[in-house]
């Protein structure tokens, strides 16, 4: 034998093709799944399997990845997943043998933030509007997301429409309008603070959050790795509970302990995992595709349709342009 | 300093850190005076947790969202198997009040287990403690990591 056969991964990897995710190889025992919706996690070859019980008490072996964006579906060993399988991602759901349900996300805190906010108010009026900087990512049904709406330009940029309520009547707001008021005057004010902008997205790596005052900067380090810079800005001469809003905002949401992209962040690694895996060679960006709406080079998600994947297709498809440029 | 108050500081600290490994939330939450705050500095030089940039900055409330969300079935994140292991030691009391309260540096190592990938962390601990009926009671936990300046691969889920 060539000592290769022991070192070179790319041996590695033809023998795991050819041997061990072609043959038989030993998967589990279906006592480990004794009940419908029990699974159990296994890696065969380099793929991410999952073994289950149907509710036909049938057993399927699946790949852990949502045929979707490849998310791995079940992030733990084993456990029960229930009736069907739910996406962490986007909340696709499979039954059992991995047949598409006909059917959210950041429900977690969104909805423990409504809660304690609700408390707090109960005992003190009202609730700092941190909270609500929370539990606005809490959705009821996806139809929340649906109202918002993209707007996606050349080069793969894109305008994700505000749908936070952060300009409220509260009197912190209205003093901050007052300062731009003497500042700008009336008409210029509102052209500013008018401004119905959740993100924008600047092709191929920031993100501006105006309404709160923040700048993304994301770095691409490798394939799975990816390095997300996060800035946050004190507004000149604004009044000082605008820069707290801000920086709560950025300590709740952004830092390393955040309780909101703790889950986004799981789920980019699961796509990892999941897309480690021989169960599709495509991922989906499908969605209300060819019901978005084109109005001079600008592509607008249709009217309830926010959840559109326009934003994807149209950053692709600057992708592919520049990817095809070999200047 | 009293070998008394060294002694009960040092089991305040192991009990404490028991509770996280055991996750017991709402018996760590209560370890807290009713305006107390745990804080993580983003960076050493940092003074106050009010106002600045942190890691953690969180008074009780947030502290129950906290808590809340690690406990709610849809939080993804906490799905796989995760557990974590404390050592608490170098206690040291730093300023000892007639009231008996005392702030107390230490220094802690913490190990993380996420699915079968493990994590360490280490740092600097400094707690405020009030001396009450009940025992102690935080008044601040300043937790001082020795990497609060590097990038932070994946998150840090609930308090360390
Ligand atoms: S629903 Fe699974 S990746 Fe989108």
């Amino acid at each position: 034998m060539r000592k290769e056969v022991y070192t070179d991964p790319q041996i590695f990897d033809l023998e795991m093709e050819r041997i061990h995710e072609r043959y038989w190889i030993y998967c589990g025992h279906e006592s480990q799944v004794p009940k419908p919706g029990d699974y159990t996690a296994v890696q065969i070859g380099r793929q991410p399997m999952l073994m289950v019980r149907g509710n036909d008490k049938s057993v399927h072996v699946l790949y852990n990845r949502c045929p979707h964006r490849g998310n791995m579906m079940c992030g733990d060993r084993h456990g029960n997943t229930g009736e069907f399988f739910r996406c962490s991602y986007h909340a696709w759901t499979f039954q059992h043998d991995g047949a598409l349900h006909p059917s959210v996300v950041h429900q977690s805190t969104g909805r423990a933030a409504y809660e304690v906010e609700k408390d707090i108010a109960k005992k003190t009026g009202k609730a700092p509007l941190s909270y609500h900087m929370l539990s606005a990512f809490a959705t009821v049904t996806i139809d929340k997301w649906d109202n918002f709406q993209t707007l996606n330009y050349r080069y793969g940029h894109c305008i994700l429409t505000g749908y936070m309520g952060l300009r409220p009547k509260d009197p912190d707001t209205l003093a901050y309008e007052k300062v731009m008021h003497k500042a700008y005057g009336k008409q210029r004010t509102e052209k500013i603070l008018g401004v119905n902008i959740h993100h924008v997205l600047i092709y191929p790596g920031l993100s501006v959050q105006s309404p709160l005052q923040q700048l993304r900067a994301v770095r691409p380090l490798g394939v799975d790795k990816t390095l997300t810079e996060i800035w946050h800005f004190r507004l000149k001469g604004a009044p000082e509970p605008i820069y707290r809003r801000s920086l709560a905002y950025y300590n709740l949401v952004n830092s390393p302990a955040t309780m909101i992209n703790a889950d986004d962040l799981e789920n980019f690694w699961k796509c990892h995992q999941g897309l480690a895996s021989n169960g599709g060679d495509w991922v989906s960006f499908g969605r209300f595709h060819g019901r978005d709406i084109e109005k001079g080079g600008v592509v607008e998600t249709g009217p309830n349709m926010g959840t559109s994947e326009a934003p994807m297709r149209n950053q692709m498809k600057a992708w592919a342009e520049y990817m095809g440029n070999g200047r | 300093m009293s070998a008394k108050a060294q002694h009960d500081a040092e089991q305040f600290l192991y009990r404490q850190a028991a509770l996280l490994d055991g996750k017991q939330w709402q018996a760590w939450i209560d370890l807290f005076t009713p305006d107390g705050v745990y804080w993580m500095p983003a960076d050493p030089a940092h003074k106050h947790w009010d106002g600045m940039p942190a890691i953690f900055a969180e008074d009780k409330n947030l502290m129950t969202v906290r808590m809340r969300r690690v406990l709610h079935p849809d939080a993804w994140s906490q799905r796989p198997l995760w557990g974590t292991n404390h050592v608490v030691s170098n206690v040291i009391i730093d300023k000892a009040a007639k009231n008996g309260d005392l702030v107390v540096r230490s220094r802690f190592h913490m190990m993380e287990l996420r699915r079968d990938d493990v994590r360490h962390f280490a740092g600097q601990y400094t707690h405020h403690l009030k001396k009450t009926k009940g025992g102690y009671r935080v008044k601040l936990q300043r937790v001082d990591m020795t990497n609060a300046q590097a990038a932070y691969d994946y998150v840090l889920q609930v308090w360390v």
